[in-house]
């Protein structure tokens, strides 16, 4: 076991967060009585999640995907369909949804990851638009009305709870595992090939790192999360409907959660999603009535602002306070040293 | 006419000039000198804006002019023919001229300085409506020290000249450039071949390590074994413990 | 035969509109290698330009295009000036959120000043809404728009050719350092690109109005149609923007006709092969697509 647990790069903080992340996701939900926060922190956890399975191939590999609603809606029709026409378990259905979501990654794999940069995110944003399409188009063979619903009959194979704790011990635990696997890849030597790809391809591929498989692997992993996030969105909402899961909204979120708190990093995607959804309703709440939109443009300028004062996000805002600090406190302690 | 007195310069954290002095006079050809990452390059492009200096004074005709921008010093007569000549690769080698002549100092001039540079290298000539990407590497060199005059410099600096050409190429290039001085160009110039550079240089300056080792005219560097050391990068201390 | 001469000149008229609403995308792109996911708002803005002026003053937007040219010119440089400067030099995931963020902001504007009302204008009298030619029946609205299409795209292409200014325009987008030494304010022309690229969009959007409908999100519609054409046709390429136009207007319209339910799907299809197979398209430079401003 101590061999295993070697094989990670170890910081000291890091059981400190993940003693912070358990309680938060099994004794937190108990507390919270309000029906409204309560909610929240179920989103919370679960965009949170997904969010972490993005940075895997988006922040760690630094592949920047827009098209990752098509996994999130992979995962919510696969396990729903399979649930309504057929009975399987949403458990069962979860793993279905995520293994079709790898296959589709798998092949979506070879054309886009040819590309670039901006070029990539342009062929996922059309990657995910275009597997909405192609599921609206599909309604015209198979009988399938526009929405789906799944029938609130609580039960825990159904993947249905009566309280909404449970729902955000489920979405906890969905966190906690992704945040275990990401913490387990970024800190493992398939981290530092996935950071040597981001941060010059070039020299990566002249290393001898296997990109494409490398590449591969990430997008597979993140894929496959993703979905299961959106099962469990499909589980906890109760209807899915083409717009609301293949939505490029959702794949615009992930990153940007991802960004906020500090892409490539593993405690960055939590924090973004614990502030940019909660900031998302309050802002919806203070002029959401006034006029229609004016939310969304606030949030659009506040995009802006963010990315191009923060580029490495909160955490990363933080550090270079830090380093200043310590650069500034060992230049004065430097001067005060008896030559 | 140009004078640098204590340049610094650094690439974000990593600092590569310390302390720079250098001077050329008008109708000089002057070359600098020094083995690989002595900070040649770098030196060039902190005179031409493409490197911000940190410190230090750098005059053109009695006029400071450290910290300018690089455009702002093309009007003013600082002309830089790149590393790698960095020719506009889908236009002709008429319209990579052309484009030298862009400032407004050397617009008017246009067609008469054309018609030089097409006298002093008939090849361009010949090639007129070539895409400067397909030239041969001496080619393009000739090339991009024609689209520097075309710019009608005051000091024209070409960056590292035989880099990359072969053999027959350089001695080609090195006539063009015995041409130009002829003419009465001021040049300066950064060599990584040496005996080269002494042959045309009226004076040099070896670097190392960010810093002039040496100077003095070309026939009194020719022969000086330390130029020979500092090239290949070993100091005086390294040769005495060996 | 007669349906398919008609098809493809329907689709050649669609493309001509395309490639006029892909052209400052391009431009701007192979200036400043910036991919502007905003772009598609800019086009919207444009139609509603288009929209207010023939509803405010009677002046409908083929007469009125100088005057939303100028106006989106100003906006252009605005853009670049206020926003974009600050991105110019980070890295790609910056542009691709600014844009982003400028996208829904923008989007929002719209939906809050003039709701999701489609709107659309008249602009031909009673019977002159389409021409006789040869036989077959062409709305008169895409003809003008055509036409717009086929001029400002050769007077870009003239003006990058022959004048100074679009040289220097050329050298930055081929070689960023190299411009500067030959005297090229870069500022300058990132401003002038960034001006010029949004009034041409500004311009599209209004010459778009008469035959489409405006409404705060049709932007997402047509910023994927102008990436279409761009990869199709060249990226950084304007003679390829009139291909890549006119091919995806024919390759759509012909579409269109076999398969009507998949239509909407064409152009993401397109696109994911296209990146794939030819990311440089088909009068692009090679490895276009893995350029960085340098």
């Amino acid at each position: 076991m101590s061999r295993f647990l070697g094989y990670f790069d170890w910081k000291r903080t890091d059981g400190l967060w993940f003693a912070v992340l358990l309680a938060a996701a099994f004794a937190l939900p108990h507390f919270i009585e309000n029906d409204y926060y309560i909610n929240v922190l179920v989103l919370v956890f679960l965009y949170a999640g997904m969010a972490s399975a993005w940075n895997i191939i988006g922040g760690m590999a630094g592949q920047f995907s827009l098209g990752h609603t098509a996994f999130v809606g992979i995962g919510a029709y696969t396990s729903t369909l399979l649930f309504n026409y057929v009975g399987v378990s949403p458990w069962l259905g979860m793993i279905a949804g995520g293994l079709l979501s790898m296959l589709m990654a798998a092949l979506i794999a070879y054309p886009v990851f040819r590309m670039r940069g901006v070029f990539f995110a342009m062929a996922t944003l059309a990657f995910g638009e275009t597997v909405r399409i192609l599921l609206m188009a599909s309604r015209k063979y198979v009988d399938m009305p526009y929405g789906l619903s799944i029938n609130y009959d609580p039960g825990f194979i159904r993947m249905v709870f009566e309280d909404r704790s449970s729902y955000a011990m489920l979405t906890g635990a969905f966190l906690i595992i992704v945040t275990i696997f990401a913490f387990g890849l970024s800190r493992s030597y398939i981290g530092s090939y996935l950071r040597a790809i981001r941060d010059s391809e070039e020299a990566a591929v002249a290393s001898g790192i296997p990109m494409r498989k490398y590449k591969m692997i990430a997008f597979l992993i993140s894929a496959f999360f993703t979905s299961i996030g959106g099962t469990l969105l499909a589980q906890y909402i109760l209807y899915i409907e083409p717009s609301s899961v293949f939505s490029t909204a959702i794949s615009i979120d992930l990153p940007l959660m991802a960004l906020l708190g500090g892409i490539g990093t593993i405690a960055g995607p939590v924090i973004g999603a614990v502030i940019a959804l909660p900031l998302r309703d309050i802002l919806l709440e203070t002029f959401g009535q006034s006029a229609p939109g004016l939310h969304l443009v606030i949030y659009g300028i506040a995009l802006i602002v963010i990315v191009i004062v923060l580029p490495h996000g909160l955490l990363g805002g933080v550090k270079s306070i830090r380093e200043r600090f310590v650069s500034r406190s060992h230049a004065r302690s430097e001067r005060e040293e008896p030559k | 006419m140009l004078e640098i007195t204590n340049l610094h310069a650094a690439y974000g954290d990593a600092k590569v000039l310390y302390g720079i002095y250098l001077k050329v006079e008008p109708g000089e050809v002057v070359a600098i000198v020094g083995s690989n990452g002595a900070g040649k390059t770098t030196l060039l492009r902190s005179i031409c804006g493409v490197v911000r200096p940190t410190e230090g004074s750098i005059r053109l005709n009695g006029e400071e002019v450290a910290g300018k921008r690089t455009h702002e010093l093309v009007d003013k007569g600082l002309i830089m023919v790149p590393e790698g000549r960095r020719l506009f690769p889908r236009m002709s080698v008429r319209r990579n001229l052309e484009i030298g002549a862009y400032s407004n100092r050397a617009r008017p001039h246009l067609a008469e300085r054309l018609d030089y540079v097409y006298r002093l290298f008939p090849i361009l000539k010949e090639r007129s409506e070539q895409l400067g990407g397909t030239l041969s590497g001496g080619q393009q060199q000739m090339c991009a020290i024609a689209r520097g005059l075309v710019a009608t410099p005051e000091v024209l600096m070409i960056d590292e000249v035989s880099l990359g050409l072969a053999p027959v190429m350089i001695s080609r290039v090195y006539d063009a450039i015995k041409a130009i001085r002829d003419l009465g160009v001021t040049l300066l110039m950064v060599e990584q071949n040496v005996n080269q550079a002494l042959s045309v240089a009226d004076r040099a300056y070896v670097i190392q390590h960010g810093r002039v080792a040496l100077s003095g005219t070309g026939k009194e560097l020719q022969g000086n074994e330390e130029v020979r050391r500092i090239y290949l990068g070993l100091n005086s201390t390294e040769e005495e413990l060996s | 035969m007669d349906t398919l001469i008609q098809l493809i000149i329907s689709g050649a008229l669609l493309g001509g509109v395309y490639a006029l609403a892909a052209l400052g995308l391009n431009l701007i792109f192979g200036v400043a290698k910036v991919i502007n996911f905003a772009h598609g708002e800019f086009l919207m803005l444009g139609m509603y330009a288009g929209y207010w002026l023939m509803t405010l003053t009677g002046i409908n937007p083929y007469y009125g295009a100088p005057f939303i040219a100028v106006a989106f010119f100003l906006l252009g440089a605005v853009f670049y000036l206020g926003i974009m400067r600050f991105t110019i030099y980070r890295p790609e995931l910056t542009q691709v959120f600014v844009t982003l963020g400028l996208s829904i902001a923008l989007q929002n504007l719209a939906l809050m000043f003039w709701q999701a009302d489609y709107r659309t204008i008249q602009t031909m009298p009673q019977g002159m809404s389409s021409l006789q030619l040869g036989g077959m029946h062409l709305p008169t609205d895409r003809v003008i728009a055509f036409g717009f299409a086929m001029v400002i795209l050769i007077a870009v292409i003239i003006f990058l050719r022959k004048t100074f200014t679009g040289r220097a325009i050329e050298a930055v987008s081929q070689d960023l350092m190299a411009a500067q030494l030959m005297g090229i304010n870069p500022q300058k022309i990132f401003v002038l690109t960034f001006g010029l690229g949004i009034a041409i969009t500004g311009v599209a959007g209004g010459v778009l109005i008469p035959s489409f409908y405006a409404f705060p999100s049709v932007g997402t519609f047509f910023v994927l149609v102008a990436f279409v054409v761009v990869v199709l046709g060249g990226l950084g390429s304007v003679t390829g923007t009139i291909v890549g136009g006119l091919g995806l207007g024919i390759i759509e319209t012909l579409g269109g006709y076999v398969a009507p339910d998949l239509k909407e799907a064409l152009p993401f299809v397109l696109l994911i092969l296209l990146l794939a197979i030819r990311p440089h398209g088909l009068l692009g430079i090679k490895g276009a697509e893995k350029e960085t401003l340098k």
